[in-house]
């Protein structure tokens, strides 16, 4: 096995280079896209004029592709920082006899950050399902390393199954429909004919099996007691899912039996998975991470689904792809409600615009269910942040997305809001106060909802501050037997 | 930008009272010493042993130093911040309250703040000291119960237009409204010994009886003040909690018995779950 590979001992000196490059492609991301997107432009890459389509123009930058693009080429640097100074199992076996599973392994970051990428700016359906399954190819050298002792042939079949069977469905909507084939760019001059129910129970359930949802979370077991680079592999694979509906939206609206196939698929997941959680308890198989990202799928899936009957739903769901593909580089539970209650909050409203209100109610009671039954000590739970401490920028920015969520909602949010044009309209009625928080008004301009999360975030610090020096107080004055850790012999 | 400090100034000066006075500080501290009146063992040390007499009714203020000593102060800190921004009658109004789900979810990220609450690993867990064997076993329980109590402050909004508490469009004394306050008593019902002696479950005992009640918030008898109405349901709740734990035939540890514990969790569930469908059917 030549020196490099992930989960080899005698790793090159420069493997550095690897995360060090999809950094860079990051920050080429950010020079050259987000000053055009701040304006409201968006424009195509990669034209080939005369080329018979989809193949004329294969890629397009919109508000939603940039911010996407951006994310997912971090988490891969991330990812790939992860494993491979941890020196983990992410590798194939070297018996392996198959050429395919070593090119994979050799080129894995490659794969994960060229197919995520190609995801975030695909113009096409073509395009999209074409990255999607290279990004997949990079999920085969860490689950194959962990069904390792198994006969070659038959855990090389098994994990082609696992990652590229969801994607047939695709394949199938594409070759079976080709005007669903269409690109994913806002229609010209008027309304575009909504995306029919079927096409979006197709999406739905990709998107439920991509994302490793309930009751499509087989292969996440092959996460168990995984290391932490396949871990957070696997949660940034599955929270990229969503995006196929997004891009969807980028073109046209849902029909209403749309809306309310995708918010049933979402439910029915959402309430699935508290089920067989509370059922099983911490002694369920999945572990801690992706427990927790099966709920933001599925909630995405909610979000994304009733945005065409509000944007704030869409909002919320490209908070919770945004934030969970943060919180899935540092699974941390103590980041878990500060980073999401935004995007669930913004979600519920959407859900009571369109009247859905079992889901507004649903949502926020799942993932706390999720986060306390699910065990966090597990081995292998996600805990690279401790050995890797600039993972610790991730629950940097997570914390602040919490403290100080206007700053996402219009850097963030609204642009990937309003690339959605097709599907979904402005983002009108959230204001943000930028000393305080969130609001929302109704058309009447009364006031339906309010986060002031940075002034929560302020009295909670100055409760923290009195607690502390209460604490000492209390510790020098109280009686000795009352003190902290007192001695039971005495 | 003068506007936008003017605002923040604003509401954290609102706050501060709210904070220090009532509904948090002050009143806070008063509900949490009567809620130290319950019988029962200690935390930590004393776990073992269950106090008699005189020493019985002041045991739970005597162990107050070394609660606040191990409680994980992160935790502690925010629920604080959740009771003190309950919209509560008589207490000061903020610029921008937070409503219903905000408030939750303050309450569940107090929950997510605490050290190692449900661990299934055999090392002691302070979170769950006081009386740490029964409430091994019933951690499970735990983390469903608590889900509930999440439920049901939720399930009256389910027929509503938003998320606030007071104004237009408010949860106010509904049907659901009612439900969810008998879910939510049922599920302090369950909380109650454990309340009792860790401070953050007690802080945020008070914040899921704010949350729940807000159909008798609604209504302030005339001759009482909008703190004392609070200050008597308060009582009224641990009263009835007590008398409740009596009834149901506790052991000497103070605890109840174990059907009596499923059957409160169970009547938490039932009862979120018909107040989130009355909701939906809009009574």
């Amino acid at each position: 096995m030549p020196s490099g590979l992930p989960g080899s001992p005698d790793r090159s000196p420069v493997w550095w280079l690897w995360p060090a490059g999809i950094m860079a492609l990051a920050a080429v991301q950010v020079a050259l896209f987000a000053p055009a997107v701040a304006q409201g432009r968006s424009f195509d890459l990669g034209v080939w004029p005369g080329a018979p389509a989809p193949f004329d123009s294969l890629y397009r930058v919109d508000g939603l592709s940039v911010v996407l693009g951006v994310l997912w080429t971090l988490a891969a640097a991330a990812v790939v920082a992860v494993t491979w100074v941890g020196s983990e199992a992410g590798g194939v076996s070297p018996s392996t006899p198959f050429r395919a599973c070593r090119i994979c392994q050799a080129g894995w970051p490659l794969l994960l950050c060229g197919g995520l990428v190609s995801m975030a700016y695909a113009r096409h359906l073509l395009t999209l399902y074409v990255g999607w399954e290279v990004a997949g190819l990079a999920m085969w050298p860490a689950f194959l390393s962990a069904r390792q002792g198994r006969r070659p042939a038959v855990a090389v079949a098994t994990v082609a199954v696992l990652v590229h069977a969801p994607g047939v469905p695709l394949l199938v909507l594409l070759f079976a429909a080709p005007g669903v084939a269409g690109p994913f760019v806002p229609p010209a001059g008027g309304l575009a004919q909504a995306w029919s129910p079927v096409v979006a129970a197709v999406l739905g359930l990709v998107v439920l099996m991509r994302g490793g949802c309930w009751p499509f979370n087989g292969w996440l077991r092959l996460c168990v007691d995984g290391s932490d680079g396949r871990l957070m592999l696997c949660g940034v694979y599955a929270l990229a899912a969503p995006c196929l509906l997004a891009k969807a939206l980028i073109a046209a609206p849902w029909s209403a039996a749309g809306i309310w196939v995708l918010a049933l698929l979402g439910t029915i997941s959402l309430l699935g998975l508290a089920l067989h959680v509370s059922e099983q308890g911490w002694a369920a198989s999945s572990p801690w991470p992706a427990g927790v990202v099966a709920v933001l799928v599925a909630g995405a899936v909610v979000g994304f689904g009733l945005a065409g009957g509000s944007p704030l739903a869409g909002a919320g769901a490209v908070w919770l792809v945004v934030a969970g593909t943060l919180w899935a580089l540092v699974p941390l539970r103590v980041l878990l409600t500060a980073g999401m209650l935004a995007g669930i909050w913004l979600v519920s409203l959407g859900a009571f615009e369109v009247r859905y209100g079992l889901i507004a109610s649903a949502l926020l009671p799942a993932l706390t269910l999720l986060a306390l039954c699910t065990d966090r000590d597990r081995p292998g739970s996600g805990a690279a942040w401790s050995t890797h401490r600039w993972l610790w920028l991730a629950a940097v920015g997570l914390l602040m997305a919490g403290v100080y969520p206007q700053i996402v909602v219009e850097g963030v949010v609204r642009p990937a809001v309003q690339a959605m044009a097709g599907g979904v309209g402005a983002l009108s009625n959230v204001s943000t106060d930028p000393g305080v928080g969130l609001l929302v008004r109704s058309p009447r301009q009364v006031v339906l909802a309010a986060l002031p999360a940075t002034g929560i975030a302020v009295t909670a610090f100055i409760a923290f501050a009195c607690l502390y020096w209460l604490r000492r107080l209390v510790m020098r004055l109280a009686p000795r037997p009352y003190r902290p850790h007192p001695d039971p012999e005495g | 930008m003068t506007t936008e400090l003017a605002s923040f100034s604003d509401w954290v000066l609102a706050a501060l009272p709210r904070l220090f006075i009532y509904p948090g500080g002050a009143g806070l501290v008063a509900a949490l010493l009567v809620l130290r009146l319950w019988p029962g063992p200690g935390p930590g040390p004393w776990a073992g042993s269950v106090p008699v007499g005189r020493a019985r009714r002041m045991a739970g203020l005597r162990y107050l130093p070394y609660e606040l000593s191990t409680a994980s102060l992160p935790a502690l800190a925010v629920a604080w911040v959740g009771v003190a921004l309950l919209p509560l009658p008589g207490a000061v109004p903020l610029p921008l309250p937070a409503d219903r789900l905000a408030l939750a979810g303050v309450f569940v990220a107090s929950l997510l703040l605490e050290g190692r609450p449900l661990s299934s690993d055999p090392a002691p867990a302070p979170a769950l000291d006081p009386v740490h064997g029964p409430w091994r076993a019933h951690a499970h329980t735990y983390a469903l119960v608590c889900t509930g109590m999440t439920l049901a402050v939720l399930a009256p909004l389910a027929g509503g237009q938003g998320l606030m508490m007071t104004g237009e469009g408010e949860v106010g004394a509904s049907w659901a409204g009612w439900l969810a306050a008998g879910a939510v008593l049922c599920g302090l019902l369950w909380l109650s010994p454990l309340a009792a002696r860790h401070l953050p479950d007690g802080v945020r005992w008070l914040g899921w009886l704010g949350l729940g009640a807000a159909p008798v918030w609604t209504w302030v008898p005339a001759p009482l003040p909008g703190p004392a109405w609070v200050g008597v349901v308060c009582v009224a709740t641990i009263g009835l909690a007590v008398v409740a734990l009596r009834l149901s035939g506790a052991n000497e540890r103070g605890l109840p018995g174990r059907y009596m514990w499923a059957v409160w969790a169970v009547a938490l569930w039932v009862l979120a779950a018909l107040s989130l469908l009355v909701a939906l059917i809009g009574l």
